[in-house]
């Protein structure tokens, strides 16, 4: 079938939506094999977004009708929940940290297994894919840093003499954040570090000699300006989930840590949005939590776009 | 011949052989094992005064003459008259009861004790009730005063239970409105005498026990442990022999006994029991056998085998009445299967017309087989005869422990004496002792060494014995010796013990473990048949087709939606249960039963949060059912739940509880006072200790804090532990239940009840955790984790088990996990009352520590029925059924803590125990619930962890804490209009 293209640019809106329309009857095979997706997405993706929005401008505890309060969500927000900030600073502390760093991790990973003869490589990637393909593997760290004197680090610990007395890990403030920044760190080989190594596996090998011909003098000038660029789409696949996980961190503070963590220690926006949803049923509030994380994450996103542009230049 | 035609040549040939090895006979008789081979060297256990020395230290005598014991001839200076009623010729005992009888033995020898009895479920004689609670009967025998050997302190006598047939005679189960057979309940046979020879119940030991009595007067002293019972008649009577197979086949030959000819047979299917020695035995559903009968396609169940994982502990038994066309000798094959103990064998012992014929009778091995199979009793060559006479013969299949019975009693002295050394160390060293220091082991602790060589002997022993006995393998032993070349080192080096502590620790409780494991000797069994030689017995193993043909119809009726209304008409009830599947089948169940008031009831499963979501969306339930603490009055403040006092009858229902169960579900608004949910469970703590360790330092259980005080210091200096829960191990567990606002901060509750003080003020608008009495108690809590220095966090029940926590104040569920899992120190540990600051009631309270309850949704459609349905539910009477129907199924481990007072006293507890239980429940008091309440534990968490991991000023804190409780309390209040 032909498309048709519209040609006259200047129309009123009524005009536009008419067209629009008849271009949609026109082309409707092509809307038609697009509508499976389109729908599932719109309703379960596109429609909560709007709607976690929406709510975040009500009163909503779920069991009664939502009340339509304005901005009062997000004024308490951000001037009056002290838990908040500690809960901002948190999510920023370990997006930053684990963010980057977990991504270099992957990548760095990625290109060392690379280099190992193909049966070794397989097994590299199942040890190091391991830990976050099996869904609660982190609980492994609970036994790590049990606060019982049974627990391993404080039985050795003990053992060598470095504390007297089992140390409660778990529920020192002092070490929520460590031992988060530790436990993440370990889970982030995860669906990126795989994208890399297929990223890997896809360049193009006569480009490295066309390279050398013409004149690369180094293992790192080969990685800048071959094989980075000719794996951009996993870098950048890779960079979406690390923020998503980074931003995304919550469920771990609340196996590790328990939830709320001891003074909010390790309370992430993931946890501090649970606490309004599923503790205080403060539907609308945790709504305009959810859309400041939201907009943030987006944010981060573009920045990392823009950077990833640069890679290779 | 072009390629094409080869491979479909080669491909019709190997489908026409598969079609014929398919069509020939696949079955495999796996024969029994040759028993005789297997016969272990050890016989039972080698302590001192248990039975095997009392055997072999009494004389060879046997008596040929019998010592009746007159029940009338009650010797008063040894019996408490008040525990027992004398009636005509019989005596009934209850489970406190002390009773001695004198009679005269006319000869010296040994005898064997017969005893007639009558399993009691409920007798009123004059102003004293008899009260049956369906658990094993438990007596301790005692002659002239003194328990003749150790085993003889736990006598266990079986009740008897049948299966509830819609028609008896037939024997046909019952089926529910969608055309299944339902599991039939079970039912206790009421005056049934039972004749028994006093043995191990366990069979450890096979043969009956051998009592030695001189000549002249004597006294027989029976003491009650479990359960009432109705004594008719002990005697003494001549120890009886038993033969092994080649004498008796030799004695029934010299008799002109026949073998029955080919077309004599008698097939009995498994399912249909007359009766048996436990509830848990239930008919089964085997879909996996194509070949078991009756075949299950998936349209309908149809229960078929006995067994799977239920018949396993010894002491089990099933019994069957058959009828045998001729008398004779037949051979006897067992059709079942052995699939869940891998590489080894399970034993059973048989009984036709309460008799054991031959010796090889009592521990018949039955080999793994992970499909259903043939067992033809005896050996491959030579399978065993047994004798049926005309007419009805009662056979009884009981699990035994066979030859590995004297294995475990030696594994589990072996057992012992380590873990009483392993104490021992630990007392001496701590259990994180300091590397540097040189402990002289040998010196201060000079009977350690003997002990472990000993043991060491010991576990050899029994490793040489089981790898004979189970094939040469090795591998199921692994774990002692482990533990040996463990030991070794001990003893090259006694001082390096210090270094392997923990993993020693380890490996005792893995032998533990493996003793249970090898204690469980499960049998699925579908039916068994008495044939002659030449019979062919029908075929076990399905051919390829049946199998496809099986899975496939399997998979086809997987797809039909099951129907699980009741089949009532009328009104109806939507309830929902978040709990695990086998508690909604015996709902379901006890539902069909016993729920008659013509509403029908729509049981669904769903899971913990699906109560909230569905209530949001208008799909929510009438009634939900097994609903956490704090949820009801969450619902309640949003007006989600009804208010139960909008039925008049409601105070009759609540007569039952005790108000600290009510009291969380209660909530004042504008002067009135609600209550919106109607407690099911109800947990509360306890005092555990360990018998052994406090006999050993001359302990008693505390009565008060001061006296508790004096226990964790004498534990201390011994580098023992006193166990108290903190509030910072359950703030983790607030994760999996999300929503609460239970106050959640371990003992702290109680101290502070006992201090008089409380959360809230009266109206709840307030903690009150500044006042005085609050501060006091929180000092005092705190305390225990800095001043007394007791662990914060650690597994209570594991360290419990190892002797390193010698008391702690937990949740009486506890008890169970106890039972179940710790059986080695099964009588080293008792409970007790927790300590007050006086040991008055008063001032001796506990705070309750769960709470699970049924609601009534604001949106249930027909609310009458639903109120219906919850006080059938919370009664007494549903609560006793469901109980036990609950432990009948799943076991010991699921004993149900109802907050039904009247519920709580007809349930399995020993007496002894009981009677703390219900002290402590009596002196439980409810925290009440507050909107914002979670705020509370939140806040209570964070400042004991600064006290006690940051050494601040408690009191200070406290005060700061609180102050974010009070303004989450007031923000709720306001949101809920409740000012």
């Amino acid at each position: 079938m032909e498309v048709i293209q519209n040609k006259e640019p200047k129309l009123s809106i009524k005009q536009k939506l008419n067209a629009t329309w008849y271009l949609i009857k026109q082309n409707k095979v092509y809307y038609g094999m697009l509508a499976p997706f389109f729908i599932l997405f719109f309703a379960f993706t596109i429609l909560p977004v709007i709607m976690s929005i929406a709510y975040g401008f009500t009163y909503y505890n779920m069991l009664e009708r939502p009340k339509f309060i304005f901005f009062d969500n997000y004024l308490r927000l951000f001037l009056d929940d002290d838990i908040y900030l500690i809960a901002f600073k948190n999510t920023l502390v370990l997006a930053v940290i684990t963010g980057p760093v977990g991504y270099l991790m992957a990548f760095v990973f990625a290109w060392l297994i690379n280099e190992l003869p193909r049966l070794i490589r397989t097994i590299m990637t199942l040890v190091f894919y391991a830990p976050s393909l099996s869904g609660a593997a982190y609980t492994i760290w609970l036994l790590i840093f049990s606060g019982d004197s049974h627990g391993w680090i404080n039985a050795y610990f003990m053992k060598w003499g470095i504390i007297k007395e089992p140390v409660l890990w778990l529920q020192n403030p002092q070490y929520a954040l460590i031992i988060l920044i530790i436990v993440q760190l370990w889970l982030s080989l995860g669906v990126g570090f795989l994208s890399f190594i297929a990223g890997l596996q896809n360049v193009n090998r006569t480009l490295y000699e066309a390279a050398a011909v013409d004149g690369i003098k180094n293992r790192w000038q080969e990685l800048w300006f071959i094989t980075l660029p000719q794996m951009k789409p996993q870098l950048m696949f890779g960079a979406v989930m690390q923020i998503t996980s980074s931003f995304g961190i919550g469920l771990l503070s609340k196996m590790l840590l328990g939830f709320p963590s001891t003074d909010y220690s390790g309370h992430t926006l993931i946890n501090h949005l649970d606490d309004y949803g599923m503790t205080k049923y403060e539907l609308g509030y945790a709504s305009a939590i959810a859309t400041i994380l939201f907009l943030f994450m987006i944010l981060v996103n573009k920045t990392i776009q823009k950077l990833l542009k640069n890679v290779g230049t | 011949m072009t390629k094409k035609k080869i491979i479909l040549i080669i491909l019709s040939i190997l489908l026409i052989g598969l079609i014929i090895a398919s069509l020939v006979d696949s079955t495999q008789n796996i024969i029994a094992k040759d028993i005789k081979q297997f016969k272990s060297d050890i016989k039972t256990s080698n302590s001192p005064t248990g039975y095997a020395n009392y055997v072999i230290n009494n004389p060879k005598k046997y008596s040929d003459q019998i010592a009746e014991v007159p029940l009338a001839n009650i010797d008063l200076t040894q019996s408490l008259p008040e525990t027992y009623s004398v009636e005509g010729m019989e005596i009934i005992t209850d489970d406190e009861s002390l009773i001695t009888f004198k009679f005269t033995a006319p000869k010296e020898g040994f005898y064997n004790l017969e005893l007639k009895y009558t399993p009691i479920i409920k007798k009123i004689i004059g102003t004293k009730e008899y009260l049956g609670k369906t658990s094993e009967i438990e007596r301790q025998i005692r002659i002239d005063g003194k328990s003749p050997f150790d085993e003889a302190r736990t006598i266990k006598l079986s009740r008897i239970f049948y299966d509830d047939f819609s028609d008896p005679k037939n024997k046909k189960f019952k089926i529910n409105a969608s055309g299944d057979e339902i599991r039939p309940k079970q039912l206790e046979k009421k005056d049934e005498l039972v004749s028994i020879l006093i043995g191990d119940y366990d069979l450890k030991i096979t043969e009956p026990y051998k009592f030695y009595l001189t000549q002249g007067e004597h006294t027989l002293t029976i003491e009650g442990n479990r359960e009432p019972v109705l004594i008719n008649a002990i005697k003494f009577i001549p120890v009886k022999k038993i033969n092994s197979y080649d004498k008796q086949l030799e004695i029934w030959k010299s008799e002109g006994k026949q073998v029955v000819d080919k077309e004599t047979v008698v097939i009995q299917e498994a399912e249909y029991m007359s009766s048996k020695g436990t509830p848990v035995l239930i008919p089964l559903l085997d879909s996996d056998s194509p070949k078991a009968f009756p075949y299950n396609t998936g349209k309908n169940t149809k229960l078929n085998v006995v067994g799977i994982y239920s018949w396993r502990l010894p002491g089990y038994w099933i019994s069957y009445d058959i009828e045998a066309p001729k008398e004779g000798l037949y051979q006897l094959t067992l059709r079942g299967k052995q699939d869940i103990k891998p590489s080894s064998f399970v034993s059973r012992q048989v009984k036709i017309n309460d008799e054991i014929q031959y010796e090889e009778a009592t521990r018949i091995p039955l080999n793994n087989s992970s499909k259903l199979n043939n067992y033809t009793i005896g050996t491959r060559e030579n399978p065993y005869l047994f004798y049926l006479k005309k007419g009805i013969n009662k056979i009884e299949f009981k699990v035994s422990l066979g030859n590995v019975g004297g294995l475990i009693n030696q594994t589990k002295d072996a057992m012992n004496d380590l873990n009483k050394a392993y104490l021992d160390i630990i007392k001496y060293t701590s259990t994180s002792p300091d590397e540097a220091r040189t402990y002289d082991i040998e010196k201060t602790l000079p009977h350690l060494l003997p002990t472990l060589k000993e043991t060491k002997n010991k576990l050899q022993e029994v490793v040489s014995s089981y790898v004979k006995i189970n094939n040469n393998r090795q591998g199921q032993v692994s774990i002692i010796n482990t533990l040996i070349y463990q030991i070794d080192r001990f003893i090259k080096n006694i001082d390096g013990v210090i270094f392997e502590l923990g993993s020693f620790q380890s490996n005792i409780s893995a032998l533990g473990t493996w003793v249970l494991n090898e204690q469980e000797q499960p049998f699925t069994m579908d039916s068994f048949i008495f044939h002659s030689p030449e019979y062919k017995v029908r075929r076990a193993r399905p051919n390829i087709f049946e199998t496809i043909w099986q899975n496939l119809t399997k998979f086809i009726y997987s797809f039909r939606n099951k129907n699980y209304t009741s089949g009532k008409t009328g009104k109806k009830v939507r309830v929902w249960v978040t709990s695990g599947r086998d508690n909604v089948q015996i709902l379901r169940r006890i539902i069909d039963e016993g729920f008659e008031k013509d509403i029908a009831v729509d049981l669904e499963l769903v899971p913990k949060d699906a109560l909230l979501r569905a209530t949001v969306s208008g799909q929510g339930p009438d009634v939900a059912l097994m609903v956490a603490e704090g949820t009801p009055i969450d619902f309640a403040f949003r007006k989600a739940a009804y208010d139960l006092t909008n039925f008049s009858d409601y105070t009759e229902v609540i007569k039952e509880f005790k108000d600290s169960a009510l009291v969380p579900f209660k909530f004042t608004q504008k002067g009135h006072t609600g209550l919106y949910a109607l407690p099911e469970q109800q947990t509360f703590p306890v005092l555990f200790y360990r018998k052994d360790i406090f006999k050993d330092y001359g302990l008693t259980p505390p009565k008060t804090w001061d006296e508790a005080y004096k226990v964790m210091n004498k534990l201390n200096e011994n580098n023992l532990d006193f166990f108290i829960e903190s509030g910072s191990t359950s703030l983790t567990d607030l994760s999996t239940g999300g929503i609460s606002n239970t106050v959640n901060s371990g003992l702290f509750g109680s101290i502070l009840y006992q201090h008089g003080g409380s959360f809230y003020n009266t109206e709840g608008t307030k903690s009150a955790l500044t006042d005085k009495k609050s501060l006091d108690a929180f000092k005092m809590f705190t305390d225990f984790f800095t001043k007394y220095r007791l662990e914060k966090q650690a597994n209570f029940v594991n360290r419990f088990r190892s002797g390193e926590m010698a008391a702690g104040i937990t949740d009486y569920q506890t008890y169970n996990t106890l039972v179940v899992f710790a059986p080695e120190i099964s009588d080293k540990w008792a409970i007790a009352e927790v300590p007050g600051l006086e040991d008055t009631p008063e001032k001796n309270v506990v705070t309750s520590k769960s709470l699970s309850s049924a609601i009534m949704l604001q949106s249930a459609k027909d609310k009458e029925a639903a109120w219906e349905f919850m006080k059938w539910w919370v009664s007494s009477e549903t609560q006793v059924n469901y109980a036990k129907e609950l432990e009948t199924i799943l076991g010991a481990a699921a004993r149900y803590t109802t907050a039904n007072v009247v519920a709580l006293k007809q349930l399995s507890w020993p007496v002894k125990d009981l009677k703390v239980i219900s002290t402590m429940m009596d002196r439980t008091r409810g925290i009440p619930q507050v909107p914002g309440g979670y705020m509370t534990t939140r806040q209570f968490t964070y400042a004991f962890l600064k006290v006690v991991i940051n050494s601040h000023n408690p009191y200070e804190i406290l005060n700061e804490y609180v102050e974010e409780i009070n303004n989450e309390i007031s923000r709720k209040r306001k949101e809920f209009n409740l000012d």
